[in-house]
């Protein structure tokens, strides 16, 4: 795959590389040009996806917002984005124009939310969306919406009576994930993103009490979600996108034995924003050594 | 990301070091005073697993060096190194400190808050140096570091330490205060612990003197992606400290 230079397909779209850059790990993508030559997006980079998006603008969570771990990293951003409409003013030309697909990562605070943004992006010439369903669903007391496989599916049918393009659903470790992941296959998405950040704590000092309440990333996380890729590659025909504590070429080379075919670098790009062009290598490295294996 | 020979590493008191660095001098070039960079290690180590962000101490061509306190498990890993060792860094990053400060300037440091402004004397024209004052304060005398450094610039210095073991026994901001109250400064540019801080703001609003504060937060990025590392900001919001930072008007923080 990779070391041929071939395209890889997920739904509906063709990539270049199977390496994504993660929601919320490359900001609003407005500095990609500082870091890498135009040569090396297109080569190296096979989709970017967006820092979550909302309707509105959020502000996020005041600090505390970040506490490092054993091997991790707790964030607690709170969703912080400019909102949709100042995204794709501001930031969605330049993007383009680096000739990367884009995937908009979307939140939503009730199902009407992702399907008003999903409306915005109709008028667009956005076709690829990743919905985040590890946010809370307000309607239904706050819980959140991959806890509730009905209101997963209310949402992929509402999204996919309107837009055609990519749809990945990005799946959260916890909760009835199996039964999401089918509903996700059955009413139309076209990949799942495993998974999102694991709920963590941390504690920040002892006296006086202080915590940090986030999602867990980096390394720590991997085992976890490698299991979840292996187990949901048996069960759903979608394209696996493995997201968790890629850090080098053999996390993505790992997550591809066991069914991912593609990845997210997330957690790396806060350790080096360059970290993809290295991890790619080493995943194409060691692929090549497996097919001469395999051969 | 770029590679930085590591020379000398050296402990000046009982947590403090000294680390001198060989990086490339078109590299160096780019540096500005009140700029930052982070330190990787050469072996990709999960744990610690955020590179740490330095300010820089002293640039001259290609010897960078850091000023640096051991608090927790990057600046212990840190404090491993030794001459011969390559490590990798990312930077600058951050704003610069402002430019033009308006004089006569006070630069108020808190222990290895200190750091930074070194860098500040060697690139001020020699002319405003007879109107810069460091103000230098620390628990004890053992941490009143680079002493002699400071001394080189010719600019007037006046020391604090919390047990009196060398110079006026106190806070450092007592003596700042001193020096405000006979409107002897114009601006004061603060780097130190987050008290310090909040003391220097009062103390500037107080005397209606224009204040900028070094603020210090766990970052993870440094570059502006993962918005962690956020000020309140007065009326509202937040800083970004590694994009519109470290360096940030007193006024308009709300700490």
């Amino acid at each position: 795959m990779a070391g041929e230079r071939s395209t890889l397909k997920v739904g509906p779209l063709s990539f270049r590389s199977p390496f994504f850059l993660a929601s919320g790990t490359w900001g609003l993508g407005d500095s990609l040009e500082r870091y890498f030559t135009e040569e090396e997006i297109r080569t190296y980079i096979g989709a970017f996806v967006t820092k979550g998006l909302s309707l509105e603008p959020m502000e996020g969570n005041p600090p505390p917002r970040l506490a490092e771990t054993p091997c991790g990293l707790i964030n607690s951003i709170g969703l912080e984005n400019p909102g949709i409409k100042v995204f794709l003013e501001k930031y969605y030309p330049l993007l383009k124009s680096y000739e990367v697909p884009i995937i908009f990562n979307l939140h939503g605070k009730t199902v009407e939310e992702f399907l008003a943004l999903v409306q915005i992006l109709k008028e667009t010439d956005v076709r690829s969306i990743e919905l985040n369903i590890s946010c809370p669903n307000v309607a239904e007391g706050g819980i959140a919406f991959s806890q509730s496989p009905e209101t997963v599916a209310r949402l992929i049918r509402g999204v996919r009576e309107s837009f055609s393009g990519l749809l990945v659903v990005k799946l959260s470790p916890i909760g009835p994930i199996m039964e999401v992941a089918r509903i996700c296959e059955e009413e139309g998405a076209d990949a799942l993103t495993i998974a999102n950040t694991y709920p963590a704590m941390a504690i920040l000092s002892y006296s006086p009490l202080s915590i940090i309440k986030g999602g867990l990333s980096g390394p720590a996380i991997k085992p976890l979600t490698l299991r979840l890729v292996y187990e949901l590659s048996q069960k759903s025909k979608l394209p696996i996108i493995a997201s968790g504590g890629i850090l080098t070429g053999r996390d993505a080379f790992e997550y591809y034995l066991v069914g991912a075919r593609a990845f997210q670098v997330g957690t790396a790009n806060l350790i080096d924003p360059r970290a993809v062009i290295r991890i790619y290598n080493e995943f194409v490295e060691l692929m090549e050594r497996y097919e001469r294996l395999s051969d | 990301m770029d590679s930085a020979l590591v020379l000398s590493n050296e402990a000046l008191s009982k947590n403090i070091y000294l680390l001198t660095l060989h990086i490339d001098s078109q590299k160096a070039s780019k540096f500005k005073p009140g700029q930052f960079l982070k330190i990787l290690f050469d072996d990709q180590r999960l744990d610690p697993l955020i590179p740490r962000p330095y300010t820089v101490h002293t640039l001259s061509d290609n010897r960078l060096q850091i000023l640096y306190q051991v608090v927790g498990k990057g600046t212990t890993a840190l404090s491993k190194v030794i001459a011969g060792q390559v490590l990798r860094f990312l930077g600058p990053l951050g704003k610069p400190f402002p430019e033009d400060l308006p004089l006569p300037l006070g630069l108020c440091a808190g222990g290895v808050g200190v750091a930074g402004f070194s860098f500040l004397l060697q690139k001020l024209p020699p002319s405003h140096l007879k109107s810069v004052k460091l103000y230098y304060g620390t628990k004890t005398k053992e941490d009143l570091v680079r002493l002699e450094l400071f001394e080189s610039f010719g600019i007037d210095i006046e020391l604090a330490t919390e047990d009196g073991s060398l110079g006026n026994k106190g806070f450092v901001t007592d003596i700042l205060e001193k020096d405000l109250k006979r409107q002897g400064i114009s601006t004061v540019l603060a780097c130190g612990p987050r008290g310090m801080l909040k003391r220097v703001k009062e103390l500037a609003e107080r005397h209606s003197i224009k204040a900028y504060l070094v603020m210090d937060t766990f970052l993870a990025c440094g570059t502006g992606f993962c918005k962690g590392c956020v000020i309140p900001r007065k009326g509202g919001g937040f800083f970004h400290l590694c994009e519109d930072g470290p360096t940030l008007p007193a006024e308009q923080v709300d700490i």
